[in-house]
This record gives structure tokens, sequence and C-alpha cells, in this order.
């Protein structure tokens, strides 16, 4: 099951944009003008609400929303 | 070494932030090379660092934030990070701060102005290094200091903190691969 709406609805709390423009190709830096820190503070809330650990080693291969979802599907209450 | 910043009179929004980023690179190359402002072109490298095409002698980084927008040039590997000061993340202190450093935030008489100027040392340092996320922030030890500059546990590595504008924290950092580093104040500049 896709956790995209639930990714949808943290980013949408550090980003001014509309939902719809939020898809699985997004990448929060590069199309959403958020930092760094922006994305430390999804992960952690996301690793809190769903019970997933996300090691700093992946976050860097974790480029679009559909990545982060595809990890978490992965790895949510492994 | 040339470092150009600017506040924004309000929240920017980011094109707004990316033209005045633009326009500061184009000052400080100009101050800093002599190189024209209208005449330069940046590609990215691997990890998204921006350089100057054809001027590998040219090292530049940049920062922006709704609040302000920060250009560091120099003749050697810099970084810049910006951050507007608000309520630190727990869970990012968790991940990217050791327990020395995460004392010495709840310590620190603001912590949340505390924590970003941590934060925004340790970004600065993996912008200089020029690979962005690909370098776990937990890998360098900062220790902030109310006397002189930031320091950390990398070899000939400089920082330095610029606090001029409330609730913005700017962080500077240089590699210095052994050479003698001319520090200049900063140039502030209108939005």
């Amino acid at each position: 099951m896709t956790m995209l709406p639930i990714i949808t609805t943290v980013v949408l709390e550090y980003a001014d944009v509309p939902e719809s423009s939020i898809t699985r190709d997004t990448d929060p830096l590069r199309d959403l003008n958020l930092t760094s820190y922006d994305l430390m503070g999804i992960i952690g809330r996301l690793e809190s609400e769903l019970g997933v650990s996300v090691p700093e080693r992946e976050i860097r291969h974790l480029v679009t929303l559909g990545d982060l979802d595809d990890y978490i599907k992965a790895h949510v209450g492994a | 070494m040339t470092v150009v910043v600017a506040r924004s009179p309000g929240e920017a929004s980011a094109s707004e932030q990316r033209e005045a980023a633009r326009r500061l690179l184009g000052l400080g190359l100009q101050r800093a090379f002599g190189i024209s402002p209208t005449e330069f072109e940046v590609e990215r490298n691997a990890f998204g660092k921006p350089r100057l095409c054809g001027r590998p002698d040219v090292h530049f980084s940049i920062a922006h934030c709704g609040r302000a927008v920060a250009v560091l040039v120099a003749g050697q590997p810099v970084g810049v990070d910006v951050e507007t000061v608000r309520c630190r993340d727990s869970s990012v202190a968790a991940r990217c701060f050791d327990a020395s450093e995460r004392s010495r935030i709840d310590a620190a008489v603001d912590p949340d102005r505390e924590f970003f100027r941590y934060w925004t040392l340790k970004e600065s340092y993996v912008k200089a290094l020029g690979c962005g996320l690909y370098y776990p922030l937990n890998r360098i030890h900062i220790d902030v200091s109310p006397e002189g500059e930031p320091e950390s546990d990398k070899p000939r590595t400089r920082f330095r903190l610029v606090e001029a504008f409330p609730a913005v924290v700017i962080a500077l950092c240089w590699l210095g691969r052994g050479e003698r580093t001319t520090q200049s104040d900063p140039v502030y500049v209108e939005w």
C-alpha cells in the first residue's frame, strides 16, 4: 500500500505548495524549495508516525518522494 | 574570500530567493575575480554542487532562505549555509548531533539559535566538500565557542558565523588545504 498520502500530508507542513503539485516524482529539495534541514525533519516525522527507521546512509538514495515511499513500504513493520 | 549577504524585507518566495542569489553571485564574482556579473555560466557537479563553467580556479557556494541570501566566493573550496531560526526539531538533533553537541545546545541561552548555529556549520562543511546529503552530518563534530571561531574535528577546515540579521544564522566554511586564507568582512547589499 502506498504511503504517499501520509508523506504528502507531512511534506505540506513544510512546503507552501498546492497538494496537487506533489507527486511520486517530486524532488523536495529541487521542486519544493525545501532545505536539507526540512528533509531531515520530514523523515523524522515519518519515522515517528510510521514506526520505520531511515538510516542516514539511505537518505542519499531517496531523491524523490516516490523513492521515500518505496523505502518506507519495504521497511515499515520490519 | 568574498562574502556577500542580503536580508529580505519580508518572507521571500523561492523565485525571489533564486533571483537574489544569482545577483549576489554576480557581485561576489566581480569583487573576487573581476568576472563580469552578466557573463558567467553555472553548471553542477554529480552531487549538485554548482560551479563556474571554464573556471576551475573559482569556488563558490550559495545559500538562501526566506529571510536572507548569502554567497561565498573564494579560490579554494567553500561552503555557506543560511537558515531562519525557528523551533528546533529534536529528531533532527538526535540524528545529526552527538551527545556533546546536543548538551551544548540545550544549555545555551537561546537553544533554538544555538541549534541552527550547529546545523548551518555542519551544512556549510558538507557544501564545501561538494557532496550534500551524501555526507552524514553526524560525521563531523563542531564546537561553538562564545569567543573565537567555531572549531571542528576536521583538519585544515575553518568556520565562521555571521549573525548580523535577527532570526537568521549564516555559517561559512572554507577548506584550507594548507593555504593561508585571507578573510574579508561580509559585504551587505540591498535585497
